[in-house]
């Protein structure tokens, strides 16, 4: 293998053959040579800056976008660094314990939940859609605290208000109570202003109704994420990436779930369907990692390199839109699908190419270990 | 410009052409329509008699009928229409026309208003349906009480459809959820009712109550609603507010009484007469009456009790009054609510009781004024993420050339999804759901792109043969992942009475039409453009 020279991610110019290769993800005859790879020469440099580096990583544990480039300290030399094979010694060093992070990171998250589950008896707080109550949203600013005056005529319900807010004053107010009529409430509102029926939106979900929604589609995410293992199962045949495949699903989906509790968001049927949406958009990034990996013809890091690129973009494109869409909606249904997926992607980055990413080098490095 | 022909001479770019302007066809934008569209009529009213019919939701929305003048003047939008019906003056007539005829009313006065009996809205923009989410309107989930049979399920169903259209509402969707598929035993099973453009609660209290009507003279029932009445008044002069009757309350408020008169049938009436033959007789307020009287139930609960007048004695009389009241904070409030008590209770006895007893188990009251500020910021936010997201592959490929037609393909999908939507429209409605699916859709279209763009940027071959290999490789990634997501909607198809099947939906169509039809077309026009420079 002739030495590779990049410059940014920009054109490779080394020569790749492509074989006729069927889709079945057999293993390269070609062996790569990470080994020959590392050089000697700044490698103690390296291990100072990684000692460095693990502490910074301790502190940007939930979900930062973390491309392992940036993790570098910008000390001398970084550009070339970057540019020449060190990178690939330094991932090689590193990668393990980039999976170790993530696997870390999965565990805090699964004890959160369970501390929660355990301390309520409820793996999530709900909104009325899925437990049963009234939801009253009134859609012009009422210029009074809307909250604090509902809880001191009902002090004994559960009242919950959340402000929708356009450029910083109230546009709008999401009013949800369980014990309470939506008669009660809009009689309470009428007391101080006036509303008509255009300013407001009612709906009113039984008890029986909502708890069975929640079970039902608790249940529909975990069939979704079986059937989608199976597909991923069909399609690569080979069962340790595709478990790695699944298991950064499930960490993306679990870690997004554990902050969604954390920030108090009452989950409502259409943050259910984010998850949804969460399971296919993770998904597929960790195939695209995997389907170029075991159908490389260079050597592992080059082909999680160019991977991370394509993979980057795909999620930068989704994570903006969504922040778009985050950011200027008014409408409280979509201001929570957007936020699982804000989150969940974000965690998709951080599972994808640092758990999967390693776990998949693992597996193709042992093989031709086992082969040579 | 040699490239650019060359992208348009390929069939698939061709195909995908052909697919977006039959979309717009389909959607048929116009906004600049005029014209108001009726929503509903009632009945006996004027326009009633004259023979104008609310839409029927299954035509299309562009060709829906229009008022299009009244009385030559032109109307362009509701306001002018209520402008217009404003001026009339009672027991005049009137010309109305709209672009499928010409209609001459006679006005008549109710309660000192001139009421033509229609509620209309603003004539729509273009083909695509808007669900309720959007246009505001009443959604109501009702559980049937017990197991019930598909037959009884039917005439459940087509009873509140009845009761709907009696009422005047003809833009109604009823139909059957369920909360599992029926391989698997099918789950509850829930009616939802969908009513547009009305705000008002009082729908609900119609369709949910079982409306069983009885008339009982000291618990032992002459005739119920539905099969023993024949005629219900509903025209001024035979139903309405009795004159007079409106007062105020010791403890605050205005209360009104109506009536309306009802005839019997033969049987029920000969009933009236055996069980009256042996009543005595006594003397109220200087008038002889017999000395029981006639209770009125709805759904077991008292509404009403009625004098029987001493000369019906034994009688087989078929005419009956019914009389009832309504209340309210001030006495146009009162007038308001016994009219809509009377509608209610004449509807009930028109169409008789519900073979089985419901439950509201889920309500939403939605109002139209937000629906119209949805729409406005789903535009602007879209064009918002198409501009973000071209910056965003405009610095990752460090190209606009590449940015450009991934932007470009996502909007045309955009825009043939929504020609699915208009042509499809009685199934496919656009609400919160669809949209939301739609965002799916072309989120991942952007990705499936992205895909293709790099599968066959890296590395430089000018062998066909590789080419190939590099779109197979490309696709292969696109399929696998478009399964995934496709499994991962189908058990929202079924969970949850269907609340989420709109969503499940929209989602599968829009990555369907963009896996088989879109993403094809755009790795042509990649071929064009890179693999020749």
């Amino acid at each position: 293998m002739a030495d590779k020279i990049e410059d940014d991610f920009g054109e490779e110019t080394l020569e790749e053959d492509f074989d006729s290769g069927s889709m079945e993800f057999e293993e390269s005859s070609e062996i790569a040579e990470p080994k020959k790879e590392f050089a000697d020469e700044k490698k103690k440099a390296s291990e100072e800056r990684i000692e460095k580096q693990e502490v910074k990583k301790e502190e940007t544990k939930k979900g930062k976008e973390e491309k392992p480039k940036e993790k570098i300290e910008k000390g001398p030399g970084f550009i070339e660094r970057l540019k020449k094979k060190d990178w690939d010694s330094w991932y090689n060093k590193n990668h393990t314990k980039f999976l170790i992070l993530t696997l870390g990171v999965l565990l805090i998250a699964i004890g959160f939940i369970a501390f929660h589950y355990f301390t309520t008896g409820d793996f999530v707080d709900r909104d009325v859609s899925l437990k049963g109550g009234v939801s009253i949203t009134v859609f012009k600013n009422l210029d009074f605290n809307v909250g604090e005056y509902l809880k001191t005529k009902y002090p004994n319900s559960d009242i919950s208000v959340r402000v929708l807010t356009s450029g910083g004053t109230p546009s709008g107010y999401i009013i949800e109570s369980s014990d309470l009529q939506n008669n009660d409430i809009l009689a309470a509102l009428n007391e101080k202003t006036h509303l008509s029926k255009d300013d407001y939106t009612e709906e009113l979900i039984g008890s029986t109704l909502g708890a069975s929604f929640f079970r039902q589609a608790i249940f529909a995410v975990l069939i979704a994420f079986l059937f989608m293992s199976i597909v991923v199962f069909i399609y690569f045949r080979i069962p340790i990436p595709c478990l790695a495949v699944v298991l950064a699903a499930f960490s993306s989906i679990v870690c997004t779930w554990a902050v969604i509790l954390a920030l108090g968001v009452k989950l409502s049927s259409a943050g259910i369907a984010a998850f949804l949406m969460l399971i296919g958009y993770s998904v597929d990034t960790d195939m695209l990692l995997t389907a170029r990996v075991l159908r490389r013809k260079g050597s592992v890091n080059q082909a999680i390199k160019g991977a991370m690129k394509t993979g980057l973009t795909m999620t930068g494109a989704a994570l903006v839109s969504v922040l778009v869409a985050y950011f200027y909606t008014q409408s409280g249904v979509i201001k929570q699908i957007m936020l699982v997926l804000i989150i969940g992607l974000l965690f998709d980055i951080f599972n994808t190419w640092l758990q999967n990413a390693t776990l998949i080098k693992w597996y193709v490095e042992n093989k031709m270990k086992k082969k040579a | 410009m040699g490239k650019l022909k060359k992208i348009m001479m390929n069939w698939k770019v061709i195909l995908v052409m052909v697919a977006v302007l039959l979309a717009v066809l389909a959607i048929h934008p116009n906004p600049w329509a005029k014209g108001v569209v009726i929503r509903s009529v009632e009945r006996n009213s004027s326009a009633f008699n004259a023979g104008l019919q609310g839409a029927s939701p299954t035509v299309p929305p562009m060709s829906r009928e229009r008022i299009v003048s009244v009385n030559n003047v032109a109307i362009n939008n509701v306001e002018d229409y209520y402008a217009q019906v404003d001026k009339l003056i009672s027991n005049t007539s009137l010309q109305i026309k709209t672009t499928k005829d010409l209609y001459r009313l006679s006005t008549t006065e109710n309660n000192g208003k001139v009421d033509l009996g229609m509620v209309v809205y603003n004539a729509p923009t273009s083909n695509l349906r808007k669900g309720l989410d959007l246009q505001g309107g009443t959604r109501v989930l009702l559980k049937p009480e017990g197991n019930i049979s598909n037959a009884e399920m039917e005439m459940l169903i087509a009873s509140m459809n009845q009761r709907l259209n009696v009422y005047g509402l003809s833009d109604v969707v009823i139909k059957e959820a369920r909360d599992r598929p029926s391989i698997l035993g099918g789950g509850t099973r829930y009616i939802l009712v969908e009513i547009a453009g009305s705000n008002e609660g009082e729908i609900r209290d119609l369709i949910a109550k079982q409306g069983k009507f009885e008339a009982k003279i000291s618990n032992s029932t002459i005739f119920v609603g539905g099969k023993d009445i024949t005629y219900v008044a509903r025209s001024a002069d035979q139903a309405g507010i009795e004159p007079g009757s409106c007062g105020a309350l010791q403890q605050g408020g205005y209360v009104c009484r109506f009536r309306f008169a009802i005839s019997l049938s033969p049987d029920a009436a000969q009933k009236q007469a055996d069980r009256t033959a042996n009543l005595g007789v006594v003397v109220k307020d200087k008038e002889e009456y017999l000395n029981e009287t006639l209770d009125l139930y709805l759904d077991d609960s008292p509404v009403d009790t009625l004098n029987i007048g001493a000369d019906l004695k034994g009688k087989a009389t078929t005419e009956v009054a019914i009389s009832g009241s309504g209340t309210g904070a001030t006495e146009q409030e009162a007038v308001y609510n016994s009219l809509q008590n009377m509608k209610r209770l004449q509807t009930i006895l028109i169409t008789g009781s519900l073979p089985v007893k419901i439950e509201v188990v889920k309500s939403d009251n939605i109002s139209p004024v937000v629906g119209e500020k949805f729409l406005k910021g789903a535009f602007i936010m879209g064009l918002l993420s198409i501009i973000a997201v071209s910056i965003v592959l405009t610095i990752s490929y460090r190209n606009l050339k590449i940015a450009l037609p991934i932007v470009l393909t996502c909007v045309l999908e955009v825009l043939f999804l929504l020609g699915v939507a208009a042509l499809f429209g009685n199934s496919w409605t656009i609400d919160l759901a669809a949209i939301a699916g739609i965002i799916v859709a072309v989120g991942t279209g952007v990705d499936d792109q992205i895909v293709i763009t790099d599968e066959t940027m890296r590395g430089e071959s000018k062998d066909t043969y590789n080419w190939k290999q590099k779109i197979k490789n490309a696709f292969f990634i696109i399929m696998a992942s478009y399964f995934a997501l496709v499994v991962a909607m189908i058990p929202l198809l079924f969970a949850g009475a269907g609340m989420l099947k709109g969503f499940a939906l929209s989602t599968i169509i829009g990555v369907s039409v963009g896996v088989f039809i879109t993403r094809p077309a755009y790795a042509a026009v990649v071929e064009v453009l890179v693999r020749e420079s």
